[in-house]
């Protein structure tokens, strides 16, 4: 099986939101970050894929089965877990643990406990008197003890401070080491996909903007600054996403930034002062505000 | 093989660069020695926290310039000539030398005011001495 | 789709949690039942009729609270997409909380039931009220059962919340009804205990709504797109 996903013009509707043709395909052993504002649709993705919600058309494959047909058997080598997922507050994470220990064989009780200790969790505690960070711990450590195949995580590390952040990072750099393991995850902190994901795939409306290795997609987009005149001709320029002017200086930002990117600015007239490379941040936001001034 | 590089997501120097950098300072400080195996690409990613395609991408760029050798099945490994390290010596010579030409072009200086510059750095250079490396230093506890 | 279950030993963990989960308010409930009977057991003939509509009326609250705790809280709670991550169809968690909240139910429910059959049985009381009491146990079950599915069918929490209350405002009718029917009435007062066709017809009846209940509801839920 060489793909952990596969989805092929998968649709989905809802009374004021829909998901449009989506193709995307994950192959085995890598790490996909989802990225997109709240809204865009990516917590519909993560839930078709669990099964959660059924597509009304296309194709969802995981693992290389279909769904919602195989839903048992592809749910037991998953690990799901998203913001909007509660345990049971009245019960302790012990009763959890031992749940969920009985259900999955592959429960590995050492690993278990080296991550209470690394992720700072009591397991005599109620979960009704967890916080926020603890709770999303809580639930990262259910998923991680039993060593899925495939995880699906909602905004792992939202909400969390700087040094849980690093444990969940850590855990997820552990389950990379194995090329049979696949992570897909969303995410806020755009740091977290710029670091560990292979690919982005970019949601916006409801449907795939873009989906590349990440080191090609930060490859074509640079920041350039330059002296000279505006012209029309500049926003026409191909892959341009944003251009600021302040006299006698100009910013443009571009997405398609290749060899003959810099020529064609010369053509225009215009002097290069500094070309640099943008965070995923600043991609994700100069994207996002050009399309809505489209 | 201490396979824990000292890499930062803060640094304004791209992953793989960092990498291929870090790499190549092993190599030539002799920490990594000629025919030594390297961390496997996924170990490495797993233990410094980066995905694996931009080790990937490093590994390419050290083959590319000579510094590795890749053995499909085997892993990676140092490469055995010692040409790798001159070469990638004078590849960093290059790079330092255009962006010399970058900085001076944007200050706008023309070539005589650049060899000009340049002369009066060197002899700068040769007046400041280096430090007698015998001279006892006052902070150690004796 | 396929209606039974996929995977029995699953369902089973999902019943053995719901209880784990609910055993705190089943002790509590069922102590506050217990004091009931008693007082039914010992007191006048008035405290006993009062005793025993306390305990329908407990009866019921322990039902819509079961069925609360369990289905709409686990909703509001968030907890279904925990249980929905589980490798399980969702005819496996139809199956696990129609059973759940049944054995939740059946604690509390045989006590009563089989404490005022003792009751009447061992005490001077009219032993004729027995098949009474059988078509109103039962009407309580039935009662429980269809609250249930409605709820396990019917996400929305406004429109649960409105089949529990009118389902429980028809106890009071019911039981008018049935105590001024023919065939159950004459009985009520003597000694016999007489299975005559109307209570064995209401009994039917009863059983067929619990029957269509879950049917219905299992043909509802196996066919939802979101379990959210």
């Amino acid at each position: 099986m060489s793909s952990a996903i596969v989805l092929e013009g998968v649709r989905k509707q809802y009374e004021d939101f829909a998901l449009h043709d989506i193709d995307l395909a994950l192959p085995a052993g890598q790490v996909m970050g989802l990225v997109g504002v709240n809204g865009a649709g990516k917590s519909t993705l993560l839930r078709l894929l669990m099964g959660l919600v059924r597509a009304d058309g296309g194709k969802v494959e995981v693992l290389g089965q279909r769904l919602p047909q195989a839903q048992v058997a592809v749910k037991r080598d998953i690990g799901y877990a998203s913001d909007d997922m509660r345990l049971y507050s009245g019960q302790t994470l012990r009763w959890h643990m031992d749940f969920i220990r009985r259900i999955y064989p592959g429960w590995d009780e050492a690993y278990a406990q080296d991550l209470l200790k690394r992720f700072d969790l009591r397991p005599q505690q109620l979960l009704g008197g967890f916080s926020h960070g603890q709770r999303v711990k809580a639930l990262l450590l259910l998923i991680f003890a039993r060593h899925p195949r495939l995880l699906l995580l909602d905004e792992p590390t939202t909400g969390l401070d700087p040094v849980a952040r690093g444990e969940v990072l850590d855990a997820l750099a552990d389950v990379l080491r194995d090329e049979q393991r696949s992570i897909l995850f969303s995410s806020h902190n755009t740091a977290d996909i710029e670091q560990i994901a292979d690919s982005i795939t970019f949601l916006h409306d409801g449907r795939v903007v873009a989906s590349r290795d990440k080191e090609s997609f930060l490859d074509h987009w640079r920041r350039i600054l330059c002296r000279g005149e505006w012209t029309n001709a500049i926003r026409q320029l191909p892959g341009v996403a944003s251009v600021r002017n302040s006299a006698p200086l100009l910013e443009l930002k571009t997405g398609a930034f290749d060899a003959s990117t810099l020529p064609a600015l010369q053509a225009l007239g215009l002097a290069v002062e500094s070309v640099e490379p943008m965070s995923l941040e600043d991609i994700f936001v100069t994207t996002v505000r050009g399309s809505t001034h489209a | 093989m201490d396979s824990q590089l000292l890499l930062s997501p803060h640094s304004s120097t791209p992953m793989y660069a960092q990498i291929v950098e870090q790499v190549v300072a092993k190599v030539m400080a002799g920490a990594w020695r000629a025919g030594d195996v390297l961390p496997s690409i996924r170990e490495l990613a797993g233990n410094s926290r980066v995905s694996v395609i931009t080790v990937k991408r490093a590994y390419l760029e050290l083959e590319r310039a000579g510094v590795i050798v890749t053995r499909q099945g085997k892993g990676s490994f140092v490469a055995d000539t010692l040409d790798a390290t001159r070469a990638l010596a004078a590849e960093e010579f290059q790079a330092q030398l255009e962006g010399l030409l970058d900085a001076a072009r944007k200050r706008g200086l023309s070539r005589q005011d650049l060899m000009d510059r340049i002369g009066q750095a060197l002899s700068r250079q040769e007046e400041t001495a280096p430090p007698p490396l015998d001279e006892p230093d006052r902070r150690t506890p004796k | 789709m396929n209606w039974l279950a996929s995977d029995a030993a699953m369902v089973r963990r999902l019943i053995v949690k719901d209880w784990q989960v609910y055993q705190k308010q089943l002790a509590g409930f069922v102590a506050g039942l217990l004091l009931a009977l008693g007082l039914v057991g010992m007191g006048t003939p008035l405290l006993a009729s009062a005793g025993a509509l306390l305990l329908l009326v407990l009866l019921l609250v322990v039902g819509s609270y079961a069925i609360q705790s369990s289905v709409m809280v686990e909703r509001k709670q968030q907890t279904q997409p925990f249980v929905m991550s589980l490798p399980v169809t969702p005819m496996d968690v139809f199956w696990g909380k129609l059973l759940a909240n049944l054995v939740i139910y059946l604690v509390p429910f045989l006590l009563v039931s089989g404490g005022l059959l003792a009751l009447v049985l061992t005490t001077p009381r009219p032993d004729g009220t027995v098949p009474w009491l059988a078509v109103v146990t039962l009407f309580m079950l039935a009662n429980f059962c269809l609250s249930l599915c409605v709820v396990i069918a019917v996400d929305s929490e406004g429109w649960n919340v409105f089949a529990m209350l009118a389902l429980m405002t028809l106890i009071g009718p019911f039981l008018y009804w049935v105590s001024s029917m023919q065939g159950i009435r004459e009985h009520l007062q003597g000694d016999v205990i007489v299975w005559s066709p109307q209570v064995l017809g209401l009994i039917g009846g009863e059983l067929a709504v619990i029957g269509i209940a879950i049917l219905a509801a299992g043909w509802v839920h196996a066919r939802k797109a979101s379990f959210l």
